[in-house]
């Protein structure tokens, strides 16, 4: 059903679709991540899957063969922190938002689902900001370029909901003088908001299981009232929507895992938590996954703490770790953010490309669909020239579900052709301009701002 | 029983009475005021005799002739006979077309739109509220009121578009995500209450926000409004229903002044206005209207040559803001302007082509120069405001017919298409007998270059226009009175 309609946006929309024609890739070494490192190594891609993954897979008739020779193939990054292709996100007005999405306004002209495509990033988890403790709901987009708002988005990926705590949701920056300060100030007034939502959900749930406990006593009831507020917090306490908390400091990362177990909820990922290595074993013990930056630091108060060390750390103490961007540069190397945990925690290659794959997929719930190469997976994948832990790689080709979405080689082929045609237009509207003339001709007299 | 929430379909059921009610008192009151317009004003029945008649569905009659009596269009027939008795006005040689018909506007409302952070509250007395902290304190929400009851016949900017061959418009309330309901007017009349063809036609909906301290103050936030108010009205018609079938034992419900006037639209009986300037906002209004179960309308279109295959796809009809996009004026000189922004200028007045070839309904207004770049979204929607220009909606829609729109369909989206839109069609849109006499006459096919609108009758009252002056003398010649 969601196959279908994303398929009609996609023809409707006029995007390209490829799924008939068979790709291998050959010649390079293949990291799969989850199995091993194949050297040389084989990929074939049909009907945007992974057909096969090995040291020699079939080449079928017609199969389009990409020489890889002396490259590294690895699977699509998947960025677990993002805020691109967002027409907005944050709500701001309130202290609990999750009546808000950002999937209501994914934004398919935002240049960086194309910019971060070239960065080998193939999947990113757009994020409503950190305003409030209790932020809007989430959205898992693939880096589908070209394909509009309904088509971007990974369909079957779990809901979720952003949280925050810390500075951000209790506005101790940046409000100017004379703003009234909307509650909560405090750390304890972030928890108190988180708490006081859940009996709210509660209690809401409990109306509706009384009202429909009610009708199938045969009474005559009239309906509660649906609150878009209220319900994704019911699938919070119910299990099946994942929270993805931004974090910081050791003692709130606590308030939250307390907060949540009072009410049986497991929180999926600790963002950012910087401070995640002072309480690995309890983030362990919850369960939680954590979602942290490389190496930043100090930006804020709240950030004087951090170590570049916090990924290794986490990581031994058996959290599983993915390495976020939070930023549309950052994004563009997270190879390189991974590589860090390699120079500062002693971490695995291998372990460190998990960071920004396997780790967040699963983090996210698709970890059964992307974040390795593996057989029956998207065809997710990014050719760099060298191992993509290195300062010097270079990401030369991306797939999305098999098709290939950006090549350097292509990017440098549009330059041109966008250039030329920039050019072409900027000729026709200056005489269309030049033409019509300042209030003459053009409907200008309708304009009021 | 009383009826707490008169369902629409009882509404429209009432409307012709009411409205037949209101003909009734008023043809006495114009009986008397009419014989004096007559002795003043010359004819009020009038043959048009050999133009070139459009009939607006597709027909054209060459040398035809138009017969008007008491504000009716009575023959649409070949020839040059006209019945004795009534004025009579030679249009050999000369075009004549149903009066046109802007899709959007704010003409007639002179009152400003509501200030400040006005969240009203269910069933709310005037006191100003603080910042909305929820869907519960509908902010910016005015579902209750009426264009219609804010009409001023005295708006002069009626006046210049009935020099441009605009006979009737779309009048949408201003200000408020829910600025209310639009009506349905033709654009002359000695009261307000004459304007109003159909009082509520459709639901306006902007995508404004008021910044980040008053919900909603996003995007996202306004989307995440509407979904709940939509919502909630379906509730609110549920739970009433319920209690006025029987309201023993039942809890009965609030009355909420912001609901109970939505309850069409969230059942899908009543058009809603959204903005969709871009392609990506009419693909995301489309599948918003689609889940919350409303009819869109939308508005803006200025990327309609990519969504045209889309709305014929999902049957969405569109109003397309003839103000093309043209360079931001406030634009830093030196930063690149981007590729897309180009293509949309270059673009958007071959979008009606589009729309036509793929089958899509359309018609036109004239809106807000629409924002592209940075900036809230809701901007982009292209509203209706300002001061329509009188020659201006007419040069854009040549401008797209310079970009490849046939004429036929460039006039079916000035007459029929709107009225079809908005549920009139049986009113006004083409020349047929029985029709309303809306009507424009032309020295020249209209969307030739130099095309001059002469004359515009609006239910069959003449309006000359001196195209010396471009002012217009209301009915004060009698010429050909062969009476």
């Amino acid at each position: 059903m969601r196959h279908t309609k994303l398929f009609l946006a996609a023809v409707l929309l006029g995007a390209p679709l490829t799924f008939s024609q068979d790709t291998v890739i050959r010649g390079g070494t293949v990291l799969t991540v989850t199995g091993g490192t194949l050297s040389p190594g084989e990929v074939l891609i049909r009907d945007g899957k992974i057909a096969e993954v090995g040291t020699s897979v079939t080449v079928p008739d017609g199969a389009e063969v990409i020489d890889a020779t002396g490259m590294f193939v690895m699977p699509g990054i998947v960025d677990a922190h993002s805020h691109i292709a967002a027409e907005s996100i944050n709500e701001g007005s309130v202290a609990v938002s999750s009546m808000t999405g950002t999937g209501d306004v994914v934004d398919p002209y935002d240049v960086n689902i194309y910019r971060e495509l070239a960065g080998g990033v193939t999947t990113s988890n757009i994020l409503h900001g950190s305003a409030n403790p209790i932020g809007g709901l989430n959205v898992v987009i693939k880096h589908r370029w070209g394909a509009d708002a309904a088509g971007l988005v990974l369909e079957g990926a779990p809901p979720g909901i952003k949280f925050a705590l810390g500075e951000n949701p209790k506005r101790s920056r940046g409000m100017p003088a004379g703003v009234e300060r909307r509650y909560p100030a405090t750390r304890m007034g972030v928890q108190d908001v988180i708490r006081q939502a859940f009996i709210e959900a509660e209690a809401y749930r409990q109306e509706f299981a009384d009202y429909e406990a009610a009708q199938a006593r045969g009474e005559r009831v009239l309906p509660p009232r649906r609150d878009m507020k209220l319900e994704p917090l019911v699938e919070v306490l119910e299990g099946t929507r994942l929270v993805h908390a931004h974090c910081y400091r050791q003692d709130e990362i606590l308030q939250l895992l307390r907060v949540a177990e009072e009410f049986g909820v497991r929180i999926a990922t600790l963002q950012h938590v910087l401070e995640g290595y002072k309480v690995a074993n309890e983030i362990a013990a919850h369960g939680a996954g954590a979602s942290t930056f490389s190496d930043w630091w100090a930006y804020k108060v709240e950030a004087y703490d951090a170590i570049p060390h916090n990924a290794a750390l986490m990581t031994e103490r058996g959290i599983l770790v993915s390495i976020n961007s939070d930023s549309a540069e950052e994004a563009r190397h997270l190879n390189q953010e991974a590589a860090k945990t390699v120079k500062w925690g002693g971490m695995s290659e291998e372990e460190a490309l998990k960071m920004i794959t396997i780790n967040p997929a699963i983090q996210l719930g698709i970890g059964d669909r992307i974040g390795s190469l593996e057989a029956g997976k998207d065809a997710d994948l990014a050719i760099f020239d060298r191992h993509p832990l290195s300062t010097y790689a270079v990401n030369q080709m991306t797939f999305v579900d098999g098709e290939m979405l950006f090549s350097r080689e292509r990017d440098q082929a549009m330059r041109e052709t966008m250039a030329a045609e920039r050019a072409e237009l900027e000729e026709k509207l200056s005489e269309a301009d030049a033409e019509r003339g300042p209030g003459r001709r053009g409907p200008r007299e309708g304009v009021r701002r | 029983m009383v009826r707490r929430i008169p369902p629409r379909r009882d509404r429209r059921l009432l409307a012709p009475l009411a409205a037949l009610l209101v003909a009734t008192v008023a043809t006495s009151a114009a009986a008397q005021l009419s014989s004096r317009a007559v002795a003043d004003a010359g004819p009020r029945d009038w043959a048009i005799t050999g133009g070139m008649v459009h009939v607006g569905n597709g027909t054209v009659l060459d040398q035809a002739t138009v017969v008007i009596r008491d504000g009716l269009i009575v023959s649409v027939e070949a020839g040059s006979d006209a019945p004795a008795g009534m004025g009579r006005l030679d249009a050999a040689g000369k075009h004549v077309y149903p009066g046109f018909i802007t899709a959007l506007s704010d003409l007639g409302l002179r009152a400003a739109a509501p200030q400040g952070r006005q969240a009203a509250g269910p069933g709310g007395g005037p006191s100003p509220p603080p910042p909305s902290r929820g869907p519960e304190d509908r902010p910016d929400t005015f579902s209750w009121r009426l264009a219609a009851d804010d009409l001023q016949a005295d708006d002069d900017r009626m006046a210049a578009r009935r020099r441009a061959g605009f006979t009737s418009a779309v009048t949408a309330p201003r200000g408020g995500i829910v600025g209310g309901r639009a009506a349905f007017l033709n654009l002359a009349g000695d009261d307000a209450r004459d304007l109003v063809l159909d009082p509520d036609v459709a639901v306006m909906v902007r995508l404004g926000t008021r910044g980040f301290r008053s919900f909603p103050g996003s995007a996202m936030g306004v989307i995440a409004y509407l979904r709940q108010l939509f919502m909630d009205a379906s509730h609110y018609a549920e739970v009433w229903r319920m209690y006025e079938e029987d309201p023993a034992g039942l809890a009965r419900p609030r009355y909420d002044r912001a609901l109970a006037p939505l309850v069409p639209a969230a059942a899908g009986e009543q058009a809603v206005l959204l903005p969709a300037a871009l392609d990506k906002e009419v693909r995301r209004m489309v599948g918003l209207a689609h889940e919350f179960g409303i009819r869109p309308v939308l508005y803006g279109g200025h990327e309609a040559g990519e969504s045209a295959a889309f709305l014929a796809a999902h049957g969405v009809p569109i109003l397309v803001n003839l103000n093309w996009p043209k360079a931001d004026p406030e634009a830093d000189p030196d930063a690149q302007v981007p590729l897309r922004t180009l293509r949309l200028r270059d673009r958007a007045p071959a979008g009606p082509a589009a729309l036509a070839a793929a089958g899509v309904r359309f018609a036109f207004y004239m809106g807000e120069a629409p924002r592209s770049g940075p900036g809230p979204p809701g901007r982009r929607g292209g509203v209706p405001g300002g001061r329509g220009g009188s020659g201006d909606d007419l040069a854009a829609v040549r401008q797209a017919v310079e970009r490849g729109l046939d004429r036929e369909a460039a006039l079916t989206a000035l007459t029929m298409a709107p009225a079809e839109i908005f549920g009139v069609a049986d009113r006004v849109g083409t020349l047929q007998a029985g029709r309303i006499a809306n009507l424009v006459i032309a020295d020249r096919d209209i969307f030739e270059e130099d095309a001059k609108v002469e004359t515009v009758f609006v239910d069959g009252v003449i309006h000359r226009v001196d195209t010396d002056d471009e002012e217009e003398t209301d009915g004060e010649e009698t010429p050909g009175h062969e009476g």
